[in-house]
């Protein structure tokens, strides 16, 4: 199964406008669940990037590359990040990740006032 | 009676010369300023017992300003554990990429120990990575040397007034305010090897002990008064923050360290720098114990020890452990208490 992957708003809302955008493996490579593949810098933040599925990386979005303001703008449409095969089977639903940020919002509060 | 401020700029760590100009810039400044004594030394958190620049330090006696590239929190407390004391100066300088939002709330009243044999004069430090031009610090160094000097005339006025005797000099406190000694300016700039090791934030430290039992590297000690102290700092592993993470109200800092919680940020004010977010991106999600254990293990290895993972000097935390129904001995003991005997 081939999979688009990119930010969602809450992400892009944390982030805010992205500066730049890095990857550390390319279109063909095979990567594990979690694995780093890239950095991302933006005008609040910095992370690193991880796959979200093992599989094997199609393509990057070298639209994004040049120009990341995609990502602010489109970020379901043609700020897009990469493609990959793999199994989505582990990924979460709207529904599902919707709760998973409910459940974290508390820790993740923390994280950004500065506490470990 | 004008008594002058001391201003002590603490420089960069290497030499950038970005970072240089501003130092030379801020100090040139203040030295067209009127009544400051205005002195350089290196990166003050490198200074051993032994350095010209710690010793000048120690010889201030009256009301001071640390300029340096530090977090304030950092350096005030960096220098109340080389015994150079005094109280919490606040400074209005504000980052100039700090949010607004920032004070979200009061913080709440410090349940630390705090420290002890405190002077009555005030210790101001000022983070260089506010501000990329020597404005801001030249207005908020006169800004501090009038609240200096009407916090003496305040003390002046409630102070009784004193009999003076004809022909007997009179020798009040004032007296140790006088320099001690002059240094010579080269020799305050020594250079500094490069350390490593935790200072105590103790207007958080609630002396759990924590800490001393993490650390197998004999870092921590205890004072004569049963007080956690950084007894033997250079024991320290460069580059661990492990005991920093156990710590339950982040009172350690590690002022060289990469992420500005463990550097000595205020919390809620990060400043300019930026948000690491790669733990919500999904980066390995280790808590901070997992985390500190990893570190010290790395430490402990590297040492040819042993490695012991979660097995040593980890507390059970009380208010993890599920609450249990009293039994009948509880009930006893509770009695006991109440039974004032």
């Amino acid at each position: 199964m081939q999979l688009r992957l990119g930010f969602t708003t809450y992400a892009v809302r944390l982030m805010q406008d992205v500066y730049f955008i890095d990857w550390e493996v390319s279109g063909g490579d095979a990567v594990a669940l979690k694995q780093k593949v890239g950095h991302i810098e933006t005008s609040k933040a910095m992370s690193d990037l991880f796959a979200p599925i093992a599989g094997t990386i199609v393509q990057f979005n070298g639209q994004v590359l040049n120009d990341p303001s995609a990502i602010n703008v489109d970020m379901y449409g043609s700020g897009w990040l990469f493609e990959m095969t793999g199994a989505d089977a582990e990924t979460l639903s709207v529904q599902e990740y919707h709760a998973f940020l409910e459940a974290g919002w508390e820790k993740t509060q923390n994280m950004l006032k500065g506490h470990m | 009676m004008a008594r002058r401020l001391t201003v002590v700029l603490s420089q960069a760590q290497g030499k950038h010369p970005v970072k240089r100009a501003l130092e030379e810039s801020v100090v040139a400044a203040l030295l067209m300023e009127p009544g400051l004594d205005v002195s350089v030394i290196p990166y003050l958190y490198d200074l051993g017992p032994d350095h010209t620049g710690r010793m000048f330090l120690e010889s201030i006696k009256g009301d001071m300003v640390i300029v340096s590239w530090l977090f304030p929190r950092a350096a005030f407390w960096v220098l109340d554990r080389d015994g150079i004391k005094g109280q919490w100066g606040e400074s209005q300088l504000k980052s100039a990429h700090a949010d607004d939002d920032e004070d979200a709330g009061e913080p709440a009243p410090p349940k630390g120990i705090g420290a002890l044999d405190v002077p009555e004069r005030h210790i101001y430090c000022l983070d260089l990575r506010d501000y990329n031009q020597h404005d801001p610090y030249v207005n908020e160094i006169r800004r501090i040397a009038e609240e200096c000097k009407q916090r003496r005339e305040q003390k002046q006025a409630q102070r009784p007034p004193a009999m003076v005797q004809l022909g007997i000099n009179l020798l009040n406190g004032d007296t140790a305010e006088a320099p001690a000694k002059t240094f010579a300016p080269d020799q305050l700039l020594q250079t500094a090897g490069r350390r490593w090791y935790p200072v105590i934030d103790y207007s958080r430290c609630t002396n759990c002990m924590e800490c001393i039992d993490f650390c197998l590297f004999g870092v921590y000690g205890v004072d004569g008064q049963e007080r956690i102290l950084v007894e033997n700092q250079d024991n320290c592993k460069k580059g661990c923050p492990a005991c920093s993470r156990v710590c339950p109200e982040q009172a350690i800092m590690f002022p060289d360290y990469k992420s500005p919680a463990i550097a000595g940020a205020p919390v809620g004010a990060i400043g300019n720098l930026k948000i690491d977010l790669t733990r919500l991106f999904g980066g390995a999600d280790k808590d901070p114990l997992a985390q500190a254990v990893e570190e010290r293990d790395r430490e402990l290895v590297a040492d040819g020890r042993t490695a012991v993972g979660t097995t040593v000097g980890l507390a059970k935390r009380q208010d993890k452990a599920a609450p249990k129904v009293k039994d009948d001995l509880d009930n006893l003991m509770d009695q006991l208490d109440a039974m004032d005997l």
